[in-house]
């Protein structure tokens, strides 16, 4: 027993030693953090405040993942001091083979790995604010019961351990999708051609009454799941003995639409080659969803580039012409749509392209169309043989006034030594009058040195055919800011230092 | 097993035939792979009845009909099938005699599987009338199709079937998933409606055959069983006084006697030496027992239930000694109504145990079971009576 008490007060000791040393970690997190602020009032340009944030941060990164290094080490062996301490407490009940208890606590601990707990705490620290809420559409109980703040931890908490364990759960459900998806592919591409027309007649019939698009779900809804559960139960078995001969005799249904690449594939290579059918593991199965959840992702994100690049680009004058032709197409479709209406039955129209394009895609139809509209293209092709290069448009006129509009900077003095003395200090865009922050924090506003370094906003230009111009008229910017200082020609005086505001016309570019 | 050469060599020949006509029952049946063919022949062969059985001229001119289109749909469709009928038997016929003919056992299961096809036809068709055994049932049936036909066609009764093309179709369609799981599985379903049971009781008249709706009162029950003298005589040997005087015992000895009377029932011989004994002094009583059965039916969450169908034996009954049973009160209320001259002889009413029984009230066994739907025990009491 007193070597047991020798090493836990060991133990102590040394826990204590890494509280200090975290403690230390934040202090010196502080100071550098402070350090880091000091040493930037020397560099005054405007453009390395990104720089000095990117390197406070990876600094801050450092010492935070540092420091929940440690807070973790410290739970996990506070927590097994606590274990050690319930062990002696709890000998009796556990020589008594009581050990339920202890190893609900023994599985509590374990369940949380030391990565996870590392990232948990890592995610606290990186971000200790408030996360913003999502908007919510089923209020959550908690809330209701004017318990916000519970809600909100709730909703804060990032945990490793529940991301794992959600994408665990999502990987094993995914499999039913991506069977699915399996089976609309297959359905499409005519693996199955009865199901593809049968497909076809229930969107045909949508389209002539599309009261069957609440019908036909419920239908499967009532006759396809229910029925097929009640059969499950109650349904007989027929047990027909086959010959092994197999079927005899071909359908010409099957024989004309199906597509099989296996046949065209056969012929090709010997049939031993193909894979065969091997019995899937559990593990298997998971490494099968994770990658068919990493291509449905990677598709995603495809799609969404794409979409996004379409709204922000196409859609959004990037290229002008481009935008004004897609804006004039898509309204002629809408027109020209609305005006043939009145003659088309549409219910018709849909059906037989739903049709027609299901046919086009038959992947025994597709490759011979392909040839005969190369054919075609190359026959014309033949008769225009210098085609005309048309990369230049003169049908779209782009002469819009762009955005015009003044920036506004300040150009500082310090007093000299000598009173009335001035020395030029900075080109800021903050006025620096004594309520200024930077002034209460003496500390330089952000600016630069000379004015050639001033940066427009983003997305604009300096006229270049305008320059830095004094506004003479101080007053007016003076009432505007409602300020409390002298006059001086175009300066405003206060205590110590005096402005005057340079402006500059700014054009708007792409 | 030994058939005959000639035998065999008759089923080679119709060996061709038999894979067809198991083809048409598979697809009858819906034995396939390709659930989803069936229903897109189903659907295309409409298409070809209705063109089959157009009877106006059709108009190359008039195009904005819309039954054109259909028209034009059901010719291919026609034209369609016959291809796939010919490539079919064709193609049955070419592979037969390109392989090596028919062993015995090939046409021993072919043949086994038709028949069970064939078999299974019949049962689900023949669901559809359940206990159908007498003409008038039949008569009845019959009449009932011819009317609903004719409000079919008088009153459009229903969508769409308007004339006889479009009534063909339905029959056909009908006919195609009427054996379909699903569909089986909706009969079956609609069969536990209670509602529908009702009806098909009341339609067919085929109820209960022990049950009668009428009601019989604790003292029609009583006069009954008195005017049937199903009472039963004992001849109590007075062996002490205190027999006689004190209740109790009295009330002891007489059920031993009952019990006694009870076992000599089932052995006439014995009963006859017992009367045979030299006469000794003692009294005759009559010694009544009420039988009553007490009927349950589950229901579910598997729960016993006092309630039974509106068509079937009520909660408790009785039975006449010529078979016919009559719903009856609850044996709590008997004791109020028995004449006065009548003492009672045991202090509770005596329960038997459950006997379980299936859907029918056919007996199964005296343990519950999945299969046990309904049960049935019996109330007892004895009242005796000097005589």
């Amino acid at each position: 027993m007193s070597m047991s008490s020798y090493f836990r007060n060991k133990y102590e000791e040394l826990l204590d030693t890494i509280l200090s040393a975290e403690e230390l970690i934040a202090v010196i997190n502080d100071i550098e953090k402070h350090n880091t602020g000091e040493q930037e009032q020397f560099t005054n340009n405007i453009d390395l405040d990104q720089n000095r944030d990117k390197s406070v941060w990876n600094k801050e990164l450092m010492t935070k993942m540092l420091s929940s290094l440690l807070n973790v080490s410290l739970t996990k062996l506070k927590n097994k001091n606590e274990l050690d301490l319930l062990a002696n407490t709890e000998l009796n009940n556990y020589l008594n083979k009581n050990q339920e208890f202890l190893n609900q606590n023994n599985e509590n601990i374990e369940d949380e790995p030391f990565l996870a707990l590392f990232l948990d705490k890592l995610i606290t620290r990186l971000v200790p604010e408030r996360l913003p809420i999502r908007e919510k559409l089923i209020i959550d109980e908690i809330a209701t019961n004017d318990l916000k703040t519970i809600q909100n931890e709730s909703e804060q908490q990032v945990s490793v351990g529940i991301l794992a364990s959600n994408i665990h759960k999502l990987s094993g459900s995914m499999e039913k999708i991506f069977e699915f998806q399996d089976i609309v592919i297959r359905v499409i591409s005519w693996k199955v051609p009865s199901r593809m027309i049968i497909s076809l007649l229930i969107l045909t019939k949508i389209c002539y009454n599309p009261m069957y698009i609440i019908l036909f779900p419920l239908l499967y809804l009532s006759l396809g799941i229910i029925m097929n559960n009640y059969n499950a139960k109650y349904g007989k078995e027929h047990l027909y003995s086959t010959s092994h001969r197999g079927k005899i005799g071909k359908s010409l249904f099957t024989d004309l639409f199906k597509y099989d690449p296996m046949k065209s594939i056969s012929t090709h290579y010997p049939t031993t080659q193909l894979s065969t059918p091997q019995e899937i593991t559990h593990g298997m199965q998971v490494v099968i969803n994770l990658r068919d959840f990493q291509n449905l992702t990677t598709n995603q994100l495809h799609l969404l580039e794409s979409s996004s690049k379409f709204l922000n680009e196409t859609a959004a004058f990037k290229d002008e012409r481009r935008t004004t032709i897609l804006l004039f197409g898509i309204l002629s479709i809408c027109i020209t749509l609305k005006l043939l209406s009145f003659f088309l039955n549409w219910s018709f129209v849909l059906s037989s392209a739903l049709w027609i394009s299901a046919i086009i895609i038959h992947p025994k139809l597709l490759p011979k169309l392909k040839l005969l509209f190369r054919t075609y293209h190359l026959k014309n092709e033949i008769y225009q043989p210098n085609p005309v290069v048309k990369d230049k448009h003169f049908d779209i006129v782009l002469d819009q006034q762009p955005r015009t509009h003044t920036v506004e900077i300040f150009e500082i003095y310090r007093e000299g030594l000598i009173p009335t003395t001035w020395k030029f200090f900075i080109f800021s865009s903050s006025l620096f009058d004594p309520s200024d922050q930077y002034r209460k924090s003496q500390s330089p506003p952000p600016g630069v040195k000379e004015l050639t370094m001033v940066q427009p906003p983003k997305g604009w230009i300096f006229d270049p055919n305008d320059d830095w111009k004094i506004d003479y008229n101080f007053n007016k910017w003076k009432m505007e800011r409602n300020l409390q200082v002298s006059i001086d020609q175009e300066f405003l005086i206060d205590s110590k230092f005096k402005r005057r505001r340079l402006t500059r016309r700014v054009i708007q570019s792409h | 097993m030994s058939t005959p050469p000639v035998v065999l060599k008759a089923l080679s020949n119709i060996y061709p035939l038999l894979i067809v006509i198991d083809q048409t029952l598979n697809n009858m049946l819906w034995i396939t792979n390709d659930v989803p063919h069936i229903f897109v022949n189903i659907v295309f062969v409409s298409f070809s009845i209705r063109f089959l059985l157009i009877t106006d001229i059709i108009s190359v001119f008039d195009i904005g009909n819309h039954s054109l289109l259909i028209d034009y749909i059901g010719l291919l469709s026609t034209s369609f099938y016959i291809c796939s009928l010919a490539y079919y038997i064709y193609s049955v016929a070419s592979e037969i005699q390109n392989s090596e003919p028919p062993t015995a056992d090939d046409l021993v299961i072919l043949i086994e599987n038709v028949q069970d096809k064939l078999f299974s036809v019949k049962k689900d068709f023949l669901n559809l009338f359940p206990r159908n055994n007498d003409y008038k049932l039949t008569f009845q049936w019959i009449t009932l199709a011819t009317s609903i036909q004719t409000l079919i066609f008088k009153f459009n009764l229903i969508p769409y079937v308007t004339d006889t093309t479009s009534y063909l179709i339905m029959c056909f369609v009908l006919m195609c998933i009427f054996h379909t799981h699903t569909f089986q599985g909706v009969l079956e379903i609609i069969w536990r409606l209670k509602f529908v049971r009702s009806l098909y009781v009341w339609w067919s008249n085929d109820n209960d055959k022990l049950y009668t709706k009428r009601q019989i009162t604790p003292l029609g029950y009583f006069d009954m069983l008195i005017s049937d003298k199903s009472y039963i005589t004992v001849k109590m040997i007075i062996q002490s006084s205190e027999e006689i005087t004190q209740f109790t015992t009295l009330r002891t000895r007489l059920i031993q006697l009952c019990e006694a009377e009870d076992r000599h029932e089932n052995n006439t011989i014995e009963t006859e030496n017992i009367e045979k004994t030299p006469v000794i002094p003692s009294i005759e009583f009559n010694i009544l027992k009420f039988c009553i059965e007490e009927n349950q039916r589950k229901w579910n969450n598997d729960t016993w239930e006092a309630q039974t169908l509106p068509f079937e034996r009520s909660n408790f009954t009785v039975v006449s000694s010529c078979g016919t049973s009559f719903n009856s009160d609850n044996p709590l209320t008997y004791d109020k109504q028995i004449p006065s001259n009548w003492i009672k002889l045991d202090d509770i009413w005596h329960k038997s145990s459950w006997d379980y029984c299936n859907k029918n009230w056919s007996y199964i066994g005296k343990k519950d079971s999945p299969e046990c739907f309904t049960r049935t025990r019996v109330w007892s009491f004895r009242y005796f009576q000097k005589k």
